[in-house]
C-alpha cells in the first residue's frame, strides 16, 4: 500500500469515505433505517398532540398548546393509576415468574438424551407460539367457561364450587400470566438452547472426569456460561416492563376485572380510541414511553455492573 | 503415585465403524507413553477409553491391576489435559484448578493447599486471581495441567495438549512436560500427531493406524528399526526416502535396482531375506544419504532439484529415475541447483519394504519386547 493511500485512509474515515468503502453493508442496513423512520421516529412528531387542545377539526398544527395539563389530569385520575399499578403488577409477575421458565424448559430439553423424544418435546412447545392470540384467548375461554368448561368440571367433579374465573378480579393475573407462558415458553427456550449448544462439550468431558454429578453441571457449568444470555434477554425484557400484550388483555378482560386487568395500554386504548381523547392517550404514551426508556438505561447499567454483559 | 495401565482386546465400535480394533497394550507404572498416527486413527478414542469417557464395546482396560470398564471416570483415579484446555469461561484461575476438588466433600484449608502447590509446581502463583481469557495459549494450557495435577491422579491422559500453541510456546511446554514427569513421576498417557513430541517425550511410542497398533516400541526402536514403511515414514523428520526398486540377484551378489542408472549391492546378509523378492519400497533417511563418499557408502547419481538451506544444514531434493528424495547436507556445503550430482548411500543403514503389505522385509525385523 502507498503511502499516499494509507494517509487518505487514516485521514477521511469521514462517514462519507466510510459509506463509500462499505456501501454493501450500509444497503443492507437501509430497509431497517427506512423501517425505524417511516414507522417509529415519523410517527413521533404526533406526540405534540399530548401537549395540545386537540381537535381533529383543527388539526396538529391548529390545535392550542397547553402545556402539561393532560399530564396533571392523568396523575389527578385514580383510573390512570390503577393501571399503573395493574401494569407494573402484571410486569413483574412475569418478569418473576415466566422468565425462568423457558430457561428451565432449556436445561430440561438439553438433558433428554432420546433424539427423537427431544425432537417430539421441542415441537409440540413451540407450537403454541404460532398460534394467535385470539385462538389462544378463545381457548382460555372454553378451558374456563362456567357452563361446560374443563377446568370447571374438572372442580365439580372433585366435588368443589363451580367458579367464573373470568369474571373474577383476583383470578385475572394468573389466567392471564398462565396461559402467556403456555403459550411463550417454548418458543423462547430455543435462545438458551442455542446459548447452551454453544458451550464447549470438553468442559462437560473435565467436569465428568472430576466426578461432577449432572444436576452440578447443570449449575456449575451450563448456568454460569448462558448467564450473559440470560442478563441480555433480561435487560430487554426489563425494558418492555411496561408493554404488557394489550392485545391479548383486551380478549380476556371484562368491565368486572379492570381493577387487576385494566393497564396502561388498555387504559390508552380506551380513552384514546374508543372516547376519542387524542391528547389524553397521547400524554399517558409519552409518559410511558419515558419510565420505559429509564427503566432499560437502569436495566443495563445493572447487568454491565453484575455480569460485564450489557445490551449497549 | 503411579498405576499401570492394560488394554485387552479392545475394540470400540461408533455404529458400524470400527475405530478401534482389538488393541493390546501395556503401560508401566511411571511410564511415558505417547500414541502417534495420523488423523482418525483412533488415538484421541483409545485415550478416551482408559479416561472412561467412551465405553469400550468389548475387551478390557485396568489400572493398576484394578478392572475398571465399568468405573466412573472420576474414580479410574485419571485426570485428562484436553487440547482445547476446557477451561471454564467463567471461573478464576483458582476456582479452575480446583473445581473438581470442591465437588468432593474436600476441607477448605486442604483445597488451598492442594491449590497451592499445583500452582507452585507449574509458576502460576501471580495467575490465579485472573480469567481464563485473560491468560495467554502457554498460560492456560498450564492451568489445564494444573487442574490435572491438583487431582493427583495415578495417570495422566493428554489429548494433543500442545497442538493449539505456536512452534517457539510448543518446544518450551514440551520441555516443561517433561521436567513435570519426571517430578511427579506418574504414569502419562500423550496422544500427539507430532513426531517430534513423540520422540522427545516418550518412554516408549505406540504408532496407530486404522485403529490397529502398528508398532511399540523406544522412539530409537522405531526410529532404526520400523517395523513397516508407515512407521518409516511417520517417525522422523523429514521422513525417510521411500522409493519404488527391485531386487537383482545373480550368483552370490544381491542387489537393488533403483531406476535405470542406479544400482546398489547388499551385504551377504541380506540374501536369505530377499531370496525371490521383486518390487520392493527402498527406505534411506535423509542423513544416511551423503555428498561426499565415505568408507560403508555406495554412489548413485541423480540431478539436483531444490536446495532449502536452514543455517547449519541443507535439505537438497534430489531426482533419481522418476523419483524425488532428500538429502540432510551438514554444514554449508554448495549445492548447485539443476546440476548432475553425486550421492553417497549409507548401505548398512538402508532398508526395504514390501510393496503391497509394506511390511520391513530388510533388515530383518527385530522382536521387541
Ligand atoms: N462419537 C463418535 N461417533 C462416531 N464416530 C466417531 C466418534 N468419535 C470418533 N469417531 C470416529 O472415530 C475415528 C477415530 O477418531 P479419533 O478421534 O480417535 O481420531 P484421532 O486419532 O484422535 O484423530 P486426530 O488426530 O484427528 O485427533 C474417526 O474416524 C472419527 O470419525
Ligand atoms: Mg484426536
Amino acid at each position: 500500500m502507498s503511502a499516499a493511500r494509507q494517509s487518505s485512509i487514516l485521514k477521511d474515515s469521514s462517514l462519507l469515505q466510510d459509506i463509500r468503502r462499505d456501501w454493501m453493508l450500509y444497503a443492507m442496513l437501509l430497509p431497517a433505517v427506512i423501517w425505524f423512520a417511516v414507522f417509529m421516529y415519523q410517527p413521533m412528531a404526533g406526540l405534540q398532540i399530548a401537549f395540545k387542545q386537540y381537535s381533529v377539526f383543527k388539526g396538529m398544527q391548529g390545535s392550542p398548546w397547553v402545556g402539561f395539563d393532560h399530564f396533571v389530569t392523568l396523575f389527578q385520575s385514580d383510573f390512570f393509576w390503577r393501571a399503573i399499578l395493574n401494569t407494573l403488577m402484571i410486569s413483574f409477575y412475569s418478569l418473576v415468574l415466566a422468565s425462568p421458565v423457558p430457561i428451565i424448559l432449556a436445561l430440561m430439553i438439553n438433558e433428554v438424551q432420546s433424539t427423537g423424544f427431544r425432537k417430539t418435546v421441542q415441537t409440540a412447545v413451540y407450537l403454541p407460539h404460532f398460534v394467535s392470540f385470539v385462538i389462544v384467548a378463545g381457548i382460555v375461554i372454553a378451558l374456563l367457561s362456567p357452563g361446560n368448561g374443563l377446568v370447571n368440571n374438572a372442580l365439580e367433579a372433585l366435588g368443589l364450587d363451580r367458579t367464573y374465573f373470568l369474571t373474577r378480579p383476583e383470578w385475572f393475573r394468573t389466567i392471564y400470566i398462565g396461559s402467556s407462558i403456555w403459550k411463550e415458553a417454548g418458543f423462547d427456550s430455543i435462545i438458551y438452547l442455542a446459548a447452551i449448544m454453544g458451550i464447549n462439550p470438553a468442559l462437560y468431558e473435565s467436569a465428568q472426569i472430576d466426578g461432577a454429578t449432572r444436576w452440578q453441571m447443570i449449575t456449575r457449568i451450563t448456568l454460569p456460561s448462558i448467564l450473559p444470555t440470560i442478563a441480555v434477554l433480561f435487560v430487554i425484557r426489563l425494558g418492555n416492563v411496561l408493554e404488557v400484550g394489550y392485545e391479548y388483555i383486551i380478549l380476556l378482560y371484562q368491565p368486572t376485572t379492570y381493577d387487576t386487568a385494566d393497564v396502561i395500554s388498555t387504559y390508552i386504548y380506551r380513552v384514546g380510541i374508543q372516547g376519542a381523547r387524542y391528547d389524553i392517550a397521547a400524554a399517558a404514551g409519552v409518559f410511558n414511553a419515558v419510565v420505559a426508556l429509564i427503566l432499560v438505561l437502569v436495566a443495563n447499567k445493572l447487568s454491565r455492573h453484575f455480569t460485564r454483559t450489557g445490551v449497549f | 503415585m503411579a498405576a499401570n495401565v492394560s488394554l485387552r482386546n479392545v475394540v470400540k465400535r461408533f455404529g458400524q465403524t470400527i475405530v478401534v480394533n482389538d488393541v493390546d497394550l501395556d503401560i508401566r507404572a511411571g511410564e511415558f507413553l505417547v500414541l502417534v498416527g495420523p488423523s482418525g486413527c483412533g488415538k484421541s478414542t483409545t485415550l478416551r477409553l482408559v479416561a472412561g469417557l467412551e465405553q469400550v464395546s468389548s475387551g478390557t482396560i485396568s489400572i493398576d491391576g484394578r478392572e475398571v470398564n465399568n468405573l466412573a471416570p472420576k474414580d479410574r483415579g485419571v485426570a485428562m489435559v484436553f487440547q482445547n484446555y476446557a477451561l471454564y469461561p467463567h471461573l478464576s484461575v483458582r476456582d479452575n484448578i480446583s473445581f473438581g476438588l470442591r465437588l468432593s466433600s474436600m476441607k477448605r484449608a486442604d483445597i488451598a493447599a492442594a491449590v497451592a502447590r499445583a500452582a507452585a509446581i507449574l509458576e502460576l502463583e501471580p495467575l490465579l486471581d485472573r480469567q481464563p481469557a485473560e491468560l495467554s495459549g502457554g498460560q492456560r494450557q498450564r492451568v489445564a495441567m494444573g487442574r490435572a495435577i491438583v487431582r493427583n491422579p495415578a495417570v495422566f491422559l493428554f489429548d494433543e495438549p500442545l497442538s493449539n500453541l505456536d512452534a517457539k510456546l510448543r518446544t518450551q511446554m514440551r520441555v516443561e512436560i517433561k521436567r513435570l514427569h519426571a517430578r511427579l513421576g506418574n504414569t502419562v498417557m500423550y496422544v500427539t500427531h507430532d513426531q517430534l513430541e513423540a520422540m522427545t517425550l516418550a518412554d516408549r511410542i505406540v504408532v496407530m493406524r486404522n485403529g490397529i497398533i502398528e508398532q511399540i516400541g523406544s522412539p530409537e526402536q522405531l526410529f532404526d528399526s520400523p517395523a513397516s514403511a508407515f512407521v518409516a515414514a511417520f517417525i522422523g523428520s523429514p521422513p525417510m526416502n521411500l522409493i519404488p526398486c527391485t531386487v537383482e540377484q545373480s550368483g552370490d551378489a544381491t542387489s537393488v535396482r533403483l531406476g535405470a542408472d542406479n544400482q546398489l549391492c547388499l551385504p551377504l546378509a541380506a540374501r536369505a531375506a530377499l531370496i525371490g523378492a521383486g518390487e520392493l519400497l527402498f527406505g534411506a533417511r535423509p542423513e544416511d544419504i551423503h555428498l561426499q563418499p565415505r568408507e560403508s557408502t555406495q554412489p548413485l547419481s541423480g540431478v539436483v532439484e531444490l536446495v532449502e538451506p536452514l543455517g547449519g544444514e541443507s535439505l537438497v531434493h534430489v531426482r533419481i529415475g522418476g523419483e524425488l528424495i532428500v538429502v540432510r547436507a551438514e554444514g554449508r556445503q554448495r549445492v548447485q541447483s539443476d546440476g548432475p550430482i553425486k550421492l553417497h548411500v549409507d548401505t548398512g543403514r538402508i532398508y526395504l519394504f514390501g510393496r503391497k503389505d509394506d511390511r520391513c522385509v530388510y533388515p530383518a525385523p527385530q522382536v521387541v519386547a
